[in-house]
This record gives structure tokens, C-alpha cells and sequence, in this order.
């Protein structure tokens, strides 16, 4: 903090003597009582999908969707190749990713290791991005298996932030509580 | 800042649900997170939201909160995320901010009056674009360092001190220019 400071120029100097002033400001009233409000409604039944579940619907869909697709290629071509991914729900499935992965990035944020959590999600989005690219140019056939590298893809995702969720100490753990600073 | 009963009760009494003990817990913090909302969104009514929704937020998740943070830098944490991801959505520019104050040098004399003069850099901060506002509030007001910062608004280290040198820059200029 020291080396910080000796590196201040006067505006910041004048920031950090002065830091409190620029506190004074007071939330209104009705920003606790929307707080209340809002916890005291019963909190809407997120749907919370077990990973072993979610890989079961996965498979159970991708499944009926190997058979749909196969029958529905013999009549017609199929053209748009997007519209594989969208039959497939894939759009829905990384919709729930999206979620699972947001609300266990925004519970680590105070986790020492969070800049190595986020390298690890920034590599697998660009597996999944290059598999997203391979899926619209693969032949039909192999559409499938593509389809099962992004999920599984999205799948490490999930894993991995629940280990390092479930390596994390525990509040009960905590022996003393170390002084807030603010 | 201190809660009036031992913080780790405190986060108990929260989690049983405990109403007095959120009120507490909202009173000792609501203030500093508050002005952190202000100075990131740039305006009262959505600095307001911002709270509330971190604070749900917060209660919501208080059985994540692990001691590797104190948990005022865990709340303060959660109140920053909420803050970018609602710029975000209104298109946070972080990355090309350029103008003719870049790489002129301003100087900067702060007025005799303090109040004043506070005031008046709270002022000038309100004028700054929003990614030259956040970024300087982390830096100069939090007390982030760039690597923090770079993690938080999802930018490179050296972004992070690039803009920061031309926000400081930038509100230097709009304080000289009164």
C-alpha cells in the first residue's frame, strides 16, 4: 500500500486522504424494503438439475435425435445446418449452462485461485466455440457426436467449478474471522 | 463498520433467516456498497437497484461465503459483479475510449475546500464514459489493483492500466475545465 502511495499523483493523494467524503451518500428507505419484499416471496423453484441427470436427458435426447435425424435426412436434405443444433435444444441446454455456470462463478469470486477459475472457463468456451464451428460443417452423420463433445464440453464446465466449490473450507470450519476491510 | 454482534453469529442469525440480523448486517454495509453502486452506475435510481439486487443477492447466498475473504471484500465483491453485469447489458466500453486528453498531460490543483472539492471531482467522476467511471472508481476509490480489475471487468492487466491512466486523465481535464 506503501508503494502504492508513492506512486499517488496529487489527485489520487487527495482521493485517498480524503476517502470517507466520498461515502456520504445514504440508499433510501425503499431499497431494505424491496430487499424484504423480495425475500420474504418464496424464492421460484429454480430448477435444479442434478449433472447426472441433466448427462441422462442429454443422452436420452441426443438418442431420439440420432433416430429423428436419420429418418427425417432420408426425405429431406437438410439445408440449414443450424437447425440441427436447434432441434438438438441446444440452445436451451447452454441456456442452463449459462445459469449453473454464472451463479457458481459469481460464488467464487472471492476464491484466491478465481483468475485460473476464469483461464480454465475462457479455454473450454473456445473448445466449445470451435466445436460449435465443426457442428455446422460436419456431414449429418456426424453431427451427433459433435453435438456430444459440446455438452460434455459445457458438462467439464460445471464439474470443474463444483470441485473447486466442494475444496473450498467450509464457513462452520472457521476459527476466527479476520477484521474487515473495508 | 462493525456489526454490533460477532460477525460470524451475525452470518448464522442471517442464515436461520433471521430479519434483525439481515437489517443489521444490511445497515452496516448498505452505505459503502451503496456509494460503490453510485460511483459505478453513475446515477441514483439504478445505483438503488443495483443494492437491492446484490443485497438479495447476497442473503440468498451467504451460505457460500467461505473464509478466504473478509466478508465485507465478499459483499463488496457480489455488489461489483452486479454493477458490471448490469453495464454490460448497456454496453460497458471498456476498449476504445480515445480522445484528444489521451497523451496530453493535465495537471491537477485541488481547491482549498475540501468539501468542495470533493464535490467536485464526485461531479466530474459523473461525467466521465462509464468504463473510464468503473474502472477509475476500482482503482483509485476500491482499491482494487489492476489484476483485480482486469479479472473483474474481463480485460487484459494492461488494458486495465491503459484506461485507467486515460480516465484519470480525462477526469483531470473535465476538473480543469471546472
Amino acid at each position: 500500500m506503501d508503494k502504492r502511495r508513492m506512486e499517488m499523483d496529487g489527485l489520487e493523494k487527495f482521493i485517498a486522504d480524503q476517502r470517507g467524503q466520498f461515502d456520504e451518500e445514504k440508499p433510501s428507505a425503499k431499497v431494505w424494503e424491496g430487499i424484504v419484499d423480495e425475500l420474504e416471496v418464496p424464492q421460484a423453484k429454480v430448477r435444479k438439475i442434478s449433472p447426472n441427470w441433466l448427462r441422462a436427458i442429454a443422452a436420452v435426447g441426443l438418442l431420439l435425435l440420432g433416430a429423428g435425424i436419420g429418418a427425417f435426412a432420408v426425405v429431406q436434405n437438410l439445408e440449414n445446418r443450424d437447425t440441427y443444433a436447434e432441434s438438438a435444444g441446444l440452445g436451451e441446454l447452454e441456456d442452463y449452462y449459462y445459469q449453473e455456470v454464472n451463479q457458481m462463478v459469481l460464488q467464487l469470486a472471492s476464491n484466491p485461485d478465481f483468475r485460473s477459475i476464469q483461464e480454465e472457463l475462457s479455454r473450454i468456451d473456445g473448445d466449445i466455440s470451435e466445436l460449435k464451428r465443426e457442428l455446422k460443417l460436419v456431414p449429418v452423420q456426424s453431427k451427433e457426436q459433435v453435438l456430444q463433445s459440446i455438452i460434455s464440453a459445457y458438462d467439464n464446465k460445471v464439474q470443474m467449478l463444483e470441485r473447486v466449490m466442494e475444496h473450498s473450507k467450509p464457513f462452520e470450519q472457521r476459527t476466527h474471522e479476520a477484521p474487515v476491510n473495508m | 463498520m462493525n456489526p454490533p454482534i460477532g460477525q460470524q453469529e451475525l452470518v448464522r442469525s442471517c442464515l436461520r433467516g433471521d430479519r434483525a440480523a439481515q437489517a443489521s448486517l444490511y445497515e452496516s454495509y448498505s452505505q459503502a456498497m451503496f456509494n460503490i453502486c453510485l460511483r459505478m452506475m453513475g446515477n441514483r435510481e439504478e445505483a438503488e437497484d443495483a443494492l437491492q439486487n446484490a443485497f438479495v443477492d447476497i442473503f440468498r447466498k451467504l451460505d457460500s461465503f467461505r473464509a478466504e475473504a473478509t466478508l465485507g471484500a465478499w459483499i463488496k465483491r457480489i455488489v461489483v459483479n452486479h454493477c458490471i453485469n448490469i453495464l454490460k447489458k448497456r454496453k460497458l466500453d471498456t476498449v476504445d475510449l480515445m480522445d484528444h486528453h489521451g497523451r496530453v498531460p493535465v495537471s491537477y490543483e485541488p481547491a482549498e475546500d475540501v468539501s468542495d472539492e470533493v464535490r467536485r471531482i464526485k461531479r466530474a467522476m459523473r461525467k466521465l464514459p462509464d468504463g473510464y467511471r468503473v474502472i477509475f472508481s476500482l482503482y483509485a476509490l476500491e482499491g482494487y489493483d489492476h489484476k483485480e480489475i482486469a479479472e473483474i471487468m474481463q480485460i487484459s492487466e494492461g488494458g486495465s492500466k491503459s484506461q485507467y491512466s486515460r480516465a484519470k486523465q480525462k477526469l483531470k481535464s473535465l476538473l480543469g475545465d471546472g
